[in-house]
This record gives structure tokens, C-alpha cells and sequence, in this order.
């Protein structure tokens, strides 16, 4: 599936206000399958199936991640009790760097 | 280029003039090594940009040449596959670097998603690689010397096929801050609650409280192969039964790393907060656990501080 049309259908998910990563087109020609995995989740998460992670740098947001293969990622942030905003695609140094950002992640003493 | 082939071809020049090496190219690899050694004499000369030019192209590839024929390898732990520890071999080979080993499921799992591949080095990068033969991918770590004391790496020289000698320095164990130690719990809540309904969530942060537990509670480095067994015997269990340990472990973790003065502060604010978000989030079955132990280890710290 194209990307444009894969943002398409995730719209129809998600809602039109949703903004997706710069990387999200790249990732979305290069990761295998990655319409169906991505379509189906999207779909649990909007029915309320699915847990969110608290953001601590973001009080207002709700993160949920999927892991897809070793090192790619999608996030979806939703705001609190509100709609869904985010949706990012990429690799895992991406997925590192936004997690910092929301505070999901530490500022690694290992690395 | 690799000290110790360098020094093997100064201390056996006889055996290197003329064929491999002409007398002039052994006195500048001499002259390389005398420059590198730490706190240098000062008559040590510096070596002038045409022999820099010299040894960069005409020795270093015949250097890179002699390196292929080693064939030294170090393997630590036990329960490898044997075709894989072959594979390992040829991988080092292949890269051509002085130091590096290579550590992770790759070495003892049927099931893999990438080959982890550290290289000692000066400065540390990190990236991945297609490799050529499967669909898997070479995930190459260079850190330094140095990075063998934090716990993630010295973990990995626990467990692993080098090409040089590892010894394992003893870690360096940090105490986490708070907020990343609950973090990682909540997620590891998290993901193995969702884990029920998303089939293809691998609840690795789980993996994350299980090092982090043994590393500060036991004062143990797990190697990978023992963290990785450690973490499918979790995992394995009812999603309840996981819960409990996963709780076990923070509560644990919690009383052994902070004051019961500071714990019950932070706990306060903490599970204020997330009553709070209670209200606002619709599904938040994972929330009330949170609270219920936090809340537990929190009321534990008020009982100590009186």
C-alpha cells in the first residue's frame, strides 16, 4: 500500500486531525506488511482495547507503541480523555529520541 | 591498525625484511608505535605527513591483509549453537576489526531478530546493516574500553564469541532515579497486560525490570544468555502470575534503592497523579494496580518513617 493511502485509511481511524511523522512515508514504502499490522492496531486502539503508557513530559498525553520487527516503530499519542494527534513511523533511533522526549525513556546510563 | 600485530612485525623484523615489509616501512610501523604510547618520551620524533601518507595506504593494507590470517577466538558461556558460534567466527573475520565480539540471542536462540556486533573503538556510534546471506540485520555498537563497566555491555562480555581476550571488568552499578525506575514498571505492567490482546507485543521491558533486579537487589550481572532465560520463564507464566513478580520486583527495588523519607514523597505525588488520570483515561485497569502497590510500598514508608 502507498503511503498516502495508508494515511488514508488511518485517518478514517483515527480521525482527520491526526499529523504523521516527516519519516512516516520512507518507512511506510520500506517495512514489509506494514499496512495490515498497522491498520488492525490502530483499529484496537481506537475501540479502547489497548492500554496507554502515561507520557511524564507530556501531562495531556496517552502513548501507545508498536513494535514492529527489531527495529522500526510506530507511537500514537491520543491527549487525555480528547482525540488522537500523532502518529509516528520510523527506526528505532527515531523511537529512542521521541521516547526521551516524552519522558518514556531515560537519558540512558548504559549508553 | 592492530597494536599487537604491529609489535609482533617490529620484534620479528628478520623474519619480515624484505618479503612482507622493506626496512624502511618496518622503522616507520616503529616509529607509529613509539607515537602512540602513552606519555611518549621527548625525543620521540612526530611523524611527518609523507610518512603518515605511507603508513595509511601501503602499510595499514598489508597490516589489514595479515590481520585475516588470525584466527584467535575467545568464546564465554555455555549453550551456544554450534553453527552459530561458527557463523560468529566468520563474522569477526569478516569485519576485520581489532577488537570486537559478538553477544545476544543470535548465539543461543533458534529464534533471532539481529546479530548484535561490538567493536571496541574510540568512539561510539551505532547502526545496523542488512546482512547479505539472510533478512536479518548486523547490528554494529562500537563503545569503548571503558563502556565494559556499565552493566549493559558488561553483561554482553559475559556471554559471547570475541576475537581478543575479554576480560570483564567489574561493573560500574548506578542507582536509577526514580521516575525511570517507575517508568520502566509501569510499561512492563503495561505491555503484558496488552500482551493478551496484541499477539505481537514482546513485553521486553519486563526484561529491563529483571536486569535492573538482579543488578541492584542481588548485585548481579546477569549475562545475556541467563537475563534472556530469566525473562522467558517470566513470561511464560499466566499474565496474573507475571503481574506479581513484576510487582515484587519494583516494590523490592524501590525499598532497597531510596529512604523511606524520600519514597514516601515521591510516592505521595506520584499515585496523587495518578488518581488524577484515573478519572481521565477510560481503560486504566493497569492504573489501579500502580496505585494498589505504590500505594502499598508508600504506606510501608510512612509505617518505617514512624
Amino acid at each position: 500500500m502507498h503511503a498516502e493511502e495508508l494515511k488514508v485509511k488511518l485517518r478514517d481511524i483515527l480521525g482527520n486531525q491526526i499529523e504523521f511523522n516527516k519519516e512516516f512515508d520512507k518507512y511506510t514504502d520500506t517495512i514489509k506488511n506494514i499496512d495490515d499490522n498497522l491498520i488492525e492496531w490502530c483499529k484496537i486502539i481506537k475501540e479502547g482495547k489497548l492500554r496507554a503508557n502515561r507520557a511524564p513530559n507530556r501531562e495531556d498525553a496517552l502513548v501507545f507503541i508498536k513494535k514492529i520487527g527489531s527495529s522500526n516503530r510506530c507511537i500514537v499519542i491520543k491527549i487525555k480523555n480528547g482525540i488522537f494527534t500523532e502518529v509516528h513511523l520510523a527506526d528505532h533511533a527515531y523511537y529512542d529520541k521521541l521516547r526521551k522526549e516524552l519522558g518514556l525513556k531515560s537519558d540512558s546510563k548504559y549508553y | 591498525m592492530e597494536k599487537k600485530i604491529l609489535k609482533n612485525i617490529v620484534e620479528n623484523k628478520a623474519k619480515f625484511v624484505p618479503l612482507l615489509f622493506t626496512a624502511k616501512q618496518v622503522n616507520l610501523i616503529e616509529k607509529y608505535l613509539q607515537n602512540m604510547k602513552k606519555g611518549k618520551d621527548k625525543e620521540t620524533q612526530k611523524m611527518t605527513p609523507t610518512e603518515k601518507t605511507i603508513l595509511y595506504s601501503t602499510i595499514k593494507k598489508k597490516v589489514d591483509a595479515l590481520m585475516l590470517l588470525k584466527e584467535e577466538f575467545h568464546i564465554k558461556g555455555q549453550n551456544m549453537i554450534p553453527e552459530r558460534v561458527e557463523k560468529a567466527k566468520e563474522i569477526l573475520k569478516a569485519i576485520n576489526k581489532e577488537k570486537a565480539f559478538i553477544s545476544g540471542t543470535f548465539l543461543f536462540a533458534q529464534d533471532y531478530n539481529d546479530i548484535d556486533i561490538y567493536v571496541i573503538s574510540n568512539k561510539r556510534k551505532q547502526f545496523h546493516q542488512k546482512e547479505e546471506t539472510s533478512d536479518k540485520e548486523l547490528h554494529f555498537i562500537y563503545i569503548t574500553e571503558n563502556d565494559l563497566k556499565k552493566p549493559i555491555f558488561n553483561s554482553a562480555s559475559q556471554y559471547c564469541v570475541a576475537n581478543f581476550f575479554i576480560e570483564t571488568p567489574q561493573a560500574n552499578i548506578e542507582k536509577p532515579a526514580f521516575s525511570d525506575l517507575v517508568m520502566t514498571y509501569e510499561m512492563a505492567v503495561t505491555e503484558i497486560m496488552n500482551s493478551e490482546i496484541d499477539k505481537d507485543e514482546d513485553q521486553k521491558t519486563s526484561r529491563e525490570l529483571i536486569f535492573e533486579y538482579n543488578l541492584q537487589v542481588k548485585n548481579i550481572v546477569l549475562d545475556s544468555y541467563t537475563l534472556s532465560k530469566r525473562f522467558n520463564e517470566v513470561i511464560s507464566l499466566k499474565m496474573n502470575d507475571k503481574i506479581s513478580i513484576i510487582n515484587m520486583m519494583a516494590k523490592e527495588l524501590l525499598i532497597k534503592l531510596y529512604s523511606p523519607t524520600y519514597l514516601y514523597n515521591e510516592l505521595t505525588k506520584f499515585v496523587k497523579q495518578l488518581k488524577k488520570d484515573i478519572e481521565f483515561i477510560d481503560l486504566h485497569d493497569h492504573l489501579l494496580i500502580f496505585v494498589e502497590v505504590l500505594g502499598g510500598v508508600k504506606d510501608a514508608c510512612r509505617r518505617t518513617k514512624s
